[in-house]
């Protein structure tokens, strides 16, 4: 039966990516109402961002209407566990370099990024992580001599 | 022609200096390093590795980041043959007969087809980018703002239309792009726009984040997602020489795919990874017997391997004559002659000599260096793909971290490629490509600049467009593209060609 291997209207690509443009045109053109259009001879810092945000709004419709009958489907499954260590890992080397330099941040990093694999071992994120660390200080710090706070102040 | 003899000879003079070819070598290493592990593309190589050339000079720094370019570039190959991953999108094509050959005991031959191939289109593609530059430099020259519009609206209509993925999802994918570009101070007014009252993003979302995050974390976590993980099986390299039958085989596909290579280069949306496809199938379409592809055909490693890298040095020309990127890979280029202080566009050839023509001819150094350093050291770079995938991704992250962190010394960025990261992980699941995302987002500071400047001579009047002939043409044979493509009958033969790759 071919109706039934046709994804639902919720697990189809262009719904999706349609909705997406039209709220990020529509959010555009709400942001972007307080700066000058200026006119067309001499055009203000809204000018250019409206005539985006008029054409995200068009191209997410476009898709959202197309979406009734073009029947490519998104993909559904999302890696939670990956994502979340990945990003989280990303956020917390941010974090931790603020507030104490370079080394403890890649230790950090890699600690949180090495639960992403269920099988990866806390010896793996130690070894890792500190091979990592003294590789990156010789190599940025020594090496290159970029600025860098290394280890707490 | 004596002038180009000239400006060659001056290049190479530039090229050859001791600490130049010292980080053109350095550049073609770390290149091949980066871009033999699997899952690591030319974008995120060079995103990754942009910080340790900050310390050089402009010229040594544009030397070794084009040294990574094609090193990443070929290194993509070696994992293909080998464990038919593909190092890097171009490289695709090549997985499919290069690892069929492998399988039947011949990758050492593939190996060394791939390498000579991608030398002799390397030499071939750099001497046509020593040819074209000048004159398109001079036509440039003469482009006024709204010629320049043209050409901008033309690159980004062509980037979306040779490329894969739905149309208009990817032409939204450009608008959001060229939006994203606009965040920060305009220039023109002071006005800051879109920053929610971040200060940190009053000097614009940085390039770099964005690139790392879209091409870096996104895909460290789709490569997760499929399991990457599992050691991978590496064939047996026996012997490195192609026997007589197989150069026989090889020679004309050789010289076919630096043709295609070399012209889609060129081209807006062009560069390696559409003539790799391009090459492909025109050897499928005029073999005698195009059932040998998939099997291990010669010409199906010899063709898109000359053509991705004939591809990847031509795409050099407009970045270096105009100004203007035409694929992400050159995008990333340009942010970084950017950080470098270094003002693309058709003046860096007559300002600075030294630049324009010692990178030029460095990619002739460069090319014979990737096959000293390929093929005797192959074994080294087979000791790297056996890296196992769950510490290579933890490593990738950290120097993301660092990379994104050195390029303006702020943690503001490492949090912005988090947010591009995920924002790139959940794209992909819609099925919007990130790479029109890219293309627009460096071009659309100058895109509203162009336009800017074009209404200003007009008076206000968008007639400017139409009635400039240069402008007007591109515009038309913009518009031409989105209709043929639109076309059922162009259409299915797009979705195919890319199949078939």
């Amino acid at each position: 039966m071919a109706d039934e291997r046709q994804p639902r209207l919720v697990e189809r690509a262009d719904l999706w990516s349609g909705l997406l443009f039209v709220a990020l045109g529509a959010l555009v053109l709400w942001i972007g109402a307080d700066y000058p259009q200026g006119v067309p001879r001499r055009i203000g810092p809204g000018y250019v961002p409206r005539l985006l945000g008029v054409l995200m709004l068009g191209l997410g419709s476009f898709l959202a209407v197309r979406s009734l009958w073009a029947h490519e489907p998104i993909d559904t499954t999302i890696a939670w566990r990956p994502a979340a260590c990945v990003l989280g890992s990303v956020v917390a080397f941010a974090l931790v370099f603020e507030a104490s330099g370079l080394v403890p941040a890649i230790l950090v990093t890699v600690a949180i990024a090495n639960y992403a694999v269920p099988d990866n071992r806390w010896t793996t994120a130690v070894g890792l992580g500190t091979v990592l660390a003294l590789f990156a200080w010789a190599l940025f710090v020594k090496g290159l001599r970029l600025p860098l706070p290394v280890w707490f102040k | 022609m004596t002038d180009l003899l000239q400006n060659l000879a001056f290049g190479f003079g530039v090229a050859l200096s001791p600490e130049n070819l010292l980080f053109c070598l350095i550049g073609v290493l770390l290149g091949t390093l980066v871009g033999v592990l699997p899952g690591l593309g030319p974008v995120a190589t060079i995103a990754m590795l942009l910080p340790i050339t900050f310390t050089l000079p402009p010229v040594a720094a544009l030397i070794m980041l084009a040294g990574l370019y094609y090193g990443a570039q070929y290194g993509g190959s070696t994992t293909a043959i080998l464990v038919n991953i593909p190092g890097e999108s171009s490289s695709v094509v090549t997985c499919i007969d290069g690892h069929m050959m492998a399988r039947k005991g011949r990758a050492g031959s593939a190996l060394a087809i791939a390498a000579l191939g991608s030398l002799f289109a390397g030499c071939v593609a750099t001497a046509v980018v020593a040819v074209f530059a000048v004159p398109l430099v001079r036509v440039a020259g003469s482009f006024q703002s709204p010629d320049y519009f043209g050409l901008l609206v033309f690159g980004m209509v062509a980037a979306v239309v040779l490329a894969q993925g739905s149309i208009v999802r990817s032409v939204a994918m450009v608008v959001l792009g060229l939006f994203l570009g606009l965040v920060g101070t305009d220039i023109a007014s002071g006005q800051t726009r879109f920053t929610l009252g971040i200060s940190a993003l009053a000097d614009g979302i940085g390039f770099v984040p964005v690139a790392m995050g879209l091409f870096g974390i996104a895909e460290v976590i789709s490569s997760l997602e499929r399991r990457a993980l599992a050691p991978h099986h590496i064939e047996k390299i026996t012997r490195l020489w192609p026997t007589r039958e197989e150069a026989r085989q090889a020679w004309p596909a050789v010289l076919r795919g630096t043709s295609i290579g070399s012209i889609l280069g060129v081209l807006p949306g062009g560069g390696a990874l559409i003539s790799a496809f391009a090459a492909y199938v025109v050897e499928k379409k005029i073999a005698k017997d195009p059932s040998r592809f998939g099997q291990g055909a010669v010409e199906g490693v010899a063709a898109p391997e000359s053509a991705n890298n004939a591809g990847a040095q031509t795409s050099f020309i407009p970045v270096l004559a105009m100004g203007i990127p035409p694929n992400p890979v050159m995008a990333l280029m340009l942010g970084a002659m950017t950080i470098h202080g270094i003002v693309p566009g058709p003046k860096v050839m007559t300002e600075r000599p030294d630049l324009f023509w010692g990178m030029i001819a460095s990619m002739w150094i460069g090319n014979l260096m990737l096959i000293i350093i390929n093929l005797p050291l192959i074994g080294i770079w087979v000791k790297f793909l056996q890296i196992p995938y769950r510490w290579l991704y933890c490593i990738i992250i950290v120097f993301c971290c660092i990379g994104v962190y050195t390029v303006n010394n702020t943690t503001t960025d490492v949090i912005l490629m988090a947010v591009f990261g995920l924002f790139g992980y959940l794209l992909t699941k819609i099925r919007c490509e990130p790479a029109p995302l890219i293309l627009g987002f460096i071009l659309g500071p100058m895109l509203e600049e162009n336009f800017r400047r074009a209404l200003i001579i007009s008076r206000g009047s968008w007639w400017v467009f139409i009635e400039r002939p240069i402008c007007a043409g591109f515009l038309a044979v913009s518009c031409l593209f989105l209709v043929a493509v639109l076309l059922p009958g162009i259409r299915k033969g797009r979705e195919v060609a890319f199949k078939e790759g």
